[in-house]
């Protein structure tokens, strides 16, 4: 297991090195100049040059390239071009948030998507079924700002249970988490649905049958258990995205997380901001597979790694 | 009640009355009405093909059918419970049924690898039959469990109780399976096709376990089969069933020596058995066998091809080796090998067929692999058709792969679901740019003719087709390049008996006709026996005996020849008790350390090409 780990770890250096070159030259490509934006409408091209001497940005890409390696291995990930201020900072302060809502609208998503799908997988082609799958479509195709407009409409501003914006309190958690997990939760449902009508032909659950064994045990132990994997690895990948900071929804509740900070650095070209959070995103992916991968063998000891 | 005393009065433990089952809403009738009953402490063997309704009878006992979309219509199910109760399975509410499963009547299945739940403990689920039914505390519960895996010879249980299914062989895995299904002592247990996936060895261990535990424990068994070497190994009664009905019943000793329905004869014809073919020189096919409408009877007389043994083999093969590494540890070294094929020597001979026997594991299936390089492999010498081939260049590589062809065990998953079987016939003209597509057409519909079919079914698609079928299509795009070999991998292995002797006599007509030399891999020591000029037994990756066939087979000389023998069930009830050797353990493994290389076999010489390893 810790070899495991350890080869599995090494792995990650060869694909983090691709993606900072993709990183690096995605940065670059965007259209628009950095220097310019600092240095304001009314600069003269003086003033423009000498904003971008000072900020290193008059150097061969090569170099600039080189000295965004070494920063992010030494995690001094500079200062933002815009406000000055420590990217390393930033994007702690703006993690959290961004984290406790992707845990929150994980955490109620799976719950729920696993319960739908159970159920419309038991008496699949029946009403419940039908009811189940019906809400999962309508899950996956609402979109999220529309969704989040809504919510906020009725109880915000309607009912006045929950505030609009802005991370204040822990019920401003609420219709954020709901918003952003609704989606999540209408693919586990799809999810969990397919992932038990298959493993329900299969012939262990008729030796759990033939066992004798209530069909509630028979399936939410024998089945579920089994029809995890695939589950599993849909939420990692739903996780994935959830911690890079969802950016419609955190526009939509003025959320102070990592989608808001990505947003306003990519206005403002703010290269040092942007190439951080994207390596932080691919770092986070990698995690997350590596911990999916993991879990597997806790699910299922014959694909446990040596 | 009148069920109480018409069971009491015959004093049966089951009573099946005119049982009717069907699938999807009644649109498919499995079972027609069928009668059957069982005594305590007896052995009732129900045998039949696929799609006789034998495993729905059984699973509808067990009131499992209903899951799989059955649906029982009419008809009784007196069962005695143990409180000597009689009540009717079929009219049982869901949770009443549910009590009586595992319970009273427990089931074994057919395919031991996948029957146990991967996620859980062996001990756990065993544990959890047994606390579901009886009222014991889980400790409790772990002991009786440990005691029934002692009791089904699993060696070292403590340890097993703790292992999960993945880490068990298959013969381990129906051990547990059957010590799951005794864990609540039913009074019946119905075995479905328990052995079929095992190999000779095991299955003879399993099929002499049930029959000891039987005896202990004076439970009846139903016992469902395609096999009728394994009916006359352990049956007391025989019922045969033919598409969803009983057609024939009767004390084992009566159907097998005087079968009364024309298809009970069909089936005890077209058996396999091994040492039928005592005393003769040469392959022959079976006697004409025709059970059913959708494959053609044959007409004319086979003729068996002579081999002249003073021509030049088609294939001579000297060293094959085929060795797979497991990488280990961080860097990914290699610290052992599976030694699949070890050093072999062949020689096929024009026209002739060479059976390679032995059980799984043993490397046969990649030796015929290699010759192909399907595998990674490599060889000391290889002459094809006169020709010596120096290695594996693409030129040389191209012609094997014409001139060589395969045809594999699963018919259902060797075609190509996407395509119609005419262009899966076609392709390998195309490929080996033989024909044009108009005239490689042409060639696959005559091919079709030649293998039995017609030429409309050129357009068809593989779901069209029934199993023998399929392998009658893989038969005739395996002569599509017109092959001087053929390798055929357990080609008949999952074939109904009945079909399967049609394709094998159909495989030894094609022989005459176009001078064919096989290469025909099995496990199955009947089957080799019928077809084969000169055989091959393997273990461990090398040939341990090889000879004639009559040679191996009526003298055969290496132990583990003679194990092999002796474990392959002989369908005749007379021969049943007679004194055999008592077969135990499991077979070995092939994989080695890296400095730890197998031994190469030397050999005697026994006269004639009777060749033994010495051991």
């Amino acid at each position: 297991m810790h070899l495991y780990l350890i080869r599995r770890l090494l792995a990650m250096l060869p694909v983090l090195w691709m993606i900072s070159i993709f990183v690096f030259l995605f940065v670059h490509a965007i259209p628009g100049d950095p220097a310019r934006m600092i240095a304001g409408e009314q600069a003269t091209m003086a003033d423009v040059e000498a904003v971008r001497r000072a900020l290193k940005l008059d150097e061969p890409l090569l170099i600039q390239y080189f000295t965004f390696v070494k920063n992010t291995v030494t995690l001094d990930l500079g200062n933002s071009l815009r406000t000055g201020e420590s990217v390393y900072d930033m994007l702690a302060r703006a993690a959290g948030p961004t984290f406790l809502l992707a845990i929150c609208a994980l955490g109620w998503s799976v719950i729920f998507g696993l319960f739908v799908g159970v159920i419309s997988a038991v008496h699949s082609g029946k009403a419940a079924d039908h009811i189940g799958m019906i809400a999962a479509v309508s899950g996956i195709s609402m979109p999220n700002f529309w969704l989040g407009l809504l919510l906020m409409q009725f109880f915000s501003l309607k009912l006045g249970w929950a505030g609009t914006s802005g991370f204040n309190s822990a019920s401003d958690l609420i219709l954020p988490s709901l918003t952003l997990g609704s989606g999540v939760a209408a693919v586990m449902a799809r999810f969990t649905r397919s992932a038990v009508i298959e493993v329900v032909r299969e012939d262990y659950i008729r030796t759990a049958r033939a066992k004798g064994l209530v069909e509630r045990i028979v399936i939410w132990k024998h089945a579920l258990r089994n029809a995890l994997i695939p589950v599993v690895t849909m939420i990692g990948l739903q996780f994935g995205f959830l911690i890079g900071g969802s950016i419609v929804v955190e526009r939509v509740f003025r959320w102070p997380g990592l989608g808001s900070v990505l947003v306003e650095a990519i206005q403002f070209r703010d290269f040092a901001v942007i190439q951080a959070e994207l390596m932080l995103f691919s770092l986070q992916f990698l995690l997350i597979n590596l911990l999916v991968d993991i879990l597997y063998g806790f699910i299922n000891p014959a694909i446990r790694y040596k | 009640m009148s069920n109480e005393s018409e069971l009491g009065a015959q004093d049966l433990l089951l009573n099946i009355k005119d049982l009717k089952v069907s699938f999807a809403n009644g649109t498919v009738q499995a079972v027609r009405g069928i009668d059957l009953n069982v005594a305590p402490g007896e052995t009732v063997a129900v045998v039949g093909e696929s799609g006789s309704g034998k495993s729905v009878t059984a699973l509808s006992l067990m009131r499992l059918v209903e899951f799989g979309g059955g649906s029982i219509d009419s008809g009784e199910i007196l069962f005695r419970q143990r409180n000597n109760e009689i009540c009717d399975i079929a009219a049982l509410g869901d949770s009443a049924a549910r009590e009586m499963r595992g319970n009273d009547i427990a089931m074994i299945f057919q395919e031991p690898m996948t029957s146990l739940n991967p996620v859980f403990r062996i001990g756990d689920q065993i544990v959890e039959a047994i606390v579901t039914h009886q009222k014991h505390s889980v400790a409790d519960a772990r002991a009786i469990a440990l005691e029934m895996l002692e009791t089904v010879r699993i060696p070292d249980a403590a340890s097993i109780m703790a292992r999960y299914p993945h880490q068990l062989s298959g013969g381990m895995r129906q051990r547990v399976m059957i010590a799951l299904a005794l864990s609540c002592r039913p009074q019946l247990l119905i075995a479905d096709e328990p052995t079929t996936a095992l190999d000779v060895t095991i299955q003879a261990q399993i099929l002499r376990l049930i029959r000891e535990l039987q005896d202990r424990t004076g439970m009846a068994v139903l016992f469902i089969t395609h096999d009728m070497g394994v009916v006359a190994e352990v049956a007391d009664r025989v019922v045969v069933m033919y598409h969803g009905e009983k057609v024939e019943e009767g004390a084992v000793e009566d159907v097998f020596s005087a079968p009364q329905h024309p298809y009970t004869k069909a089936l005890l014809t077209a058996v396999p058995r091994l040492g039928a073919m005592n005393g003769t020189d040469h392959p022959a096919p079976f006697s004409k066998v025709s059970t059913t409408e959708t494959e053609p009877a044959e007409s004319k007389a086979i003729a068996v091809p002579v081999v002249d043994y003073d021509a030049e083999p088609v294939l001579s093969v000297r060293g094959l080796t085929t060795r797979f590494d497991l990488p280990e540890g961080l860097l990914g070294r290699v610290r052992k090998r599976v030694h699949a094929v070890e050093k072999l020597d062949l020689d096929i001979w024009p026209s002739e067929t060479l059976g390679i026997v032995g059980e799984s594991g043993c490397g046969k299936s990649t030796t015929g692999r290699s010759l192909l390089r399907l595998v990674n492999s490599h060889f000391d010498e290889m002459r094809f058709d006169g020709q010596v081939i120096n290695d594996f260049d693409k030129e040389s590589l191209m012609r094997l792969r014409r001139e060589i062809q395969f045809i594999f065990q699963d018919p259902y998953a060797s075609l190509n679901p996407r395509l119609t079987v005419g262009f899966s016939i076609c392709e390998p003209m195309l490929l080996h740019k033989l024909e044009t597509r108009k005239n490689a057409f042409d060639r696959a519909v005559w091919l079709l003719e030649q293998v039995g079919l017609s030429a409309d079914h050129a357009r068809r698609y593989p779901h069209a087709f029934s199993g023998g079928q399929r392998q009658r299509v893989a038969i005739a795009r395996a002569l599509s390049t017109n092959p001087k070999l053929i390798i055929a991998d357990e080609a008949v292995s999952a074939l109904d008996v009945s079909i399967q002797a049609q394709v094998i006599n159909l495989m030894m007509e094609l022989q005459q006709k176009f001078g064919l030399s096989y290469l025909f891999i099995s496990h199955d020591m009947a089957v080799v026996e019928r077809i084969s000029h000169r055989v091959g037994v393997m273990f461990l990756g090398q040939i341990v005996e090889r000879g004639t066939r009559r040679q191996v087979f009526e003298n055969p000389k290496h132990s583990y020849t003679q194990r092999l023998m002796a474990a392959a069930p002989i369908p005749d009830p007379m021969q049943r008790n007679k004194d055999r050797a008592q077969i135990t353990g499991e077979i070995p493994s092939p994989i080695r350390g890296i400095n730890n290389p197998p031994h190469i076999l030397t050999y005697r010489d026994l006269g004639q090409g009777h060749q033994v390893a010495l051991e």
